[in-house]
């Protein structure tokens, strides 16, 4: 579905990104695990067209995204949910939810994809006229994902959700994101969290200075000792 | 005590002018973050708009604002296409050198075209007065106060409770992020910049039987807008209206009570004061400023 051919990516004159190939297959969830400043986040703005420069290939549904300026990704599927959350803070939940079905494709279910992630994430229907800055990390990271979902994605790709929150929610994105590949959306996932990323993926990369250095199943990368001793701790 | 209502109520109608030449000047700076040098000069064309269409056809100026307005608009996106959008993620001072360069360029077309004559337009409705007991309002003022409400109260409900004035408060708070919601920056850019023009194009109909008409007009107004936008707060629409009134009303009263002469010292002396106390202005957002110069 997602095919990245030798992609190198920089920001104006300092390369983050150098010689990367992956591939995501739908229904999978893929997950790149490295450390801090590996590149991991440059990786999916090269996918949605938020970095300025970008040498290689990027194929997504068959057709080359060389080109295609960011807005009109989305429109095709491809939904980058970034890091950080990125909310527009004075705006209410549900504001926050309904700008995520801007997409073409998406604008004239939006009221039926709205009452579907009311459903799925109830909290977020109680909130629904708080502004979207006063909610808890947690609850933020409720409406993103939502927010991701409202476009109707076809791969859905997450950076870091699970970056500055309590374990109770870790635990629940994680098993949000099975929960959303069972319903059909393919999931490509950036994580520092290795361990859990790893757990829920089928396979992943590791990224370590702008190069992947190793690939396999989430299982395979879990067993790996060199991997266990660098980024798992253990 | 006649005296007072009387001053109160021209300085709040007053104060409606100012709104509208304010509102634009503020809409843009709050969504795009750039501040527009030009902005007196559209103006200025506004103005001349409305002027020659009495002129030439006789046209009521409050029916030329019918043209006038969305010619400006049409204006606004000509410009943002072949200029401001060019500039969107350059350094600051290419955005203002550009503004400062559009500026000159249209007080100078103007002055070629019209020549440097102060010009005011004879229309009845000019001198007409409405009398309320002791109280005289001038009449041309109490409509554009009037539509500077409209105004107000129409953009707020356009950004508030439409799905394109969504996606306009969307791109100002995160551009990036409304970018991944697949709104397209430059469109939405392209149409704040021309609403924010457009919104001269009625402010210059109103105003040309209130004020004569020069190549350099605009600077006297364009002053006066951004002490009103900077004392409400950069970006903040509420803001504009509470300054543009609170201009309108201390420039009255000072005129009166001290001097005709001294009222900019006035108003520019209570400006100072309130940036001391509250330095993102009456409803600025904490970091608005330095937002727009990152």
């Amino acid at each position: 579905m997602l095919h990245l051919h030798n992609i190198n990516s920089f920001y104006g004159e300092i390369q983050v990104l150098r010689e990367i190939s992956l591939h995501v297959q739908r229904g999978e969830i893929v997950a790149i695990v490295g450390a801090n400043a590996a590149g991991k986040s440059t990786i999916l703005k090269s996918i949605s067209g938020t970095v300025l420069k970008v040498e290689g290939k990027i194929e997504f549904q068959g057709n080359d995204l060389t080109g295609i300026p960011a807005h009109q990704r989305t429109e095709m599927g491809l939904i980058h949910v970034p890091e950080g959350r990125r909310l527009f803070p004075t705006m209410t939940v549900q504001e926050n939810l309904e700008m995520g079905a801007y997409a073409k494709r998406a604008r004239l279910d939006r009221q039926k994809t709205l009452d579907q992630i009311y459903e799925m994430l109830p909290r977020l229907q109680e909130r629904k006229k708080q502004q979207a800055g006063s909610l808890s990390g947690g609850e933020q990271q409720m409406v993103a994902i939502g927010r991701g979902l409202m476009a109707k994605p076809e791969l859905l790709m997450l950076d870091e959700p699970t970056l500055g929150l309590a374990p109770i929610m870790v635990q629940w994105v994680f098993d949000f994101i099975r929960q959303i590949r069972d319903s059909g959306v393919t999931i490509l996932i950036v994580e520092q969290n290795a361990t859990k990323a790893l757990e829920v993926a089928d396979r992943g990369y590791v990224l370590e200075n702008g190069q992947i250095v190793l690939e396999g199943t989430g299982q395979e990368l879990l067993n790996n000792q060199a991997l266990r001793k660098a980024y798992l701790g253990a | 005590m006649d005296i007072f209502l009387q001053l109160l109520i021209s300085g709040i109608l007053l104060g409606g002018v100012y709104v509208l030449v304010s509102i634009g000047l503020t809409l843009v700076f709050g969504v795009m973050k750039i501040v527009n040098f030009a902005h007196g000069d559209f103006l200025m064309l506004g103005m001349f708009g409305a002027f020659f269409l009495y002129q030439l056809f006789g046209l009521n100026p409050y029916l030329s604002l019918l043209i006038v307005t969305p010619a400006l608009f049409i204006l606004g996106l000509i410009i943002y296409k072949t200029i401001v959008g060019r500039t969107i993620s350059r350094p600051h001072v290419v955005q203002i050198f550009s503004f400062i360069g559009l500026s000159v360029a249209f007080q100078n077309m103007a002055l070629v075209l019209f020549s440097a004559d102060f010009r005011s337009i004879n229309h009845p409705v000019s001198t007409k007065v409405i009398h309320m007991g002791p109280i005289h309002i001038s009449f041309p003022s109490f409509i554009a106060f009037i539509v500077a409400g409209i105004i107000t109260i129409l953009l707020f409900i356009f950004l508030y409770y439409t799905y394109t004035g969504k996606a306009i408060r969307a791109a100002a708070q995160d551009r990036f992020a409304a970018t991944l919601m697949g709104v397209s920056i430059q469109k939405i850019y392209a149409l704040t910049f021309g609403i924010g023009i457009g919104i001269l194009g009625i402010a210059g109909s109103l105003m040309v039987p209130i004020y004569s008409v020069y190549p350099t007009v605009g600077e006297q107004f364009v002053l006066i807008a951004f002490v009103v936008v900077v004392l409400g707060g950069l970006g903040s629409l509420p803001g504009a209206v509470v300054g543009g009134l609170l201009i309108g009303l201390i420039e009255t009263m000072s005129s009166y009570f001290i001097a005709p002469s001294m009222k900019q010292l006035v108003y520019f002396c209570v400006f100072i004061l309130i940036l001391i106390l509250r330095p993102n202005g009456l409803f600025g957002k904490e970091g608005a400023a330095e937002e727009a110069l990152e």
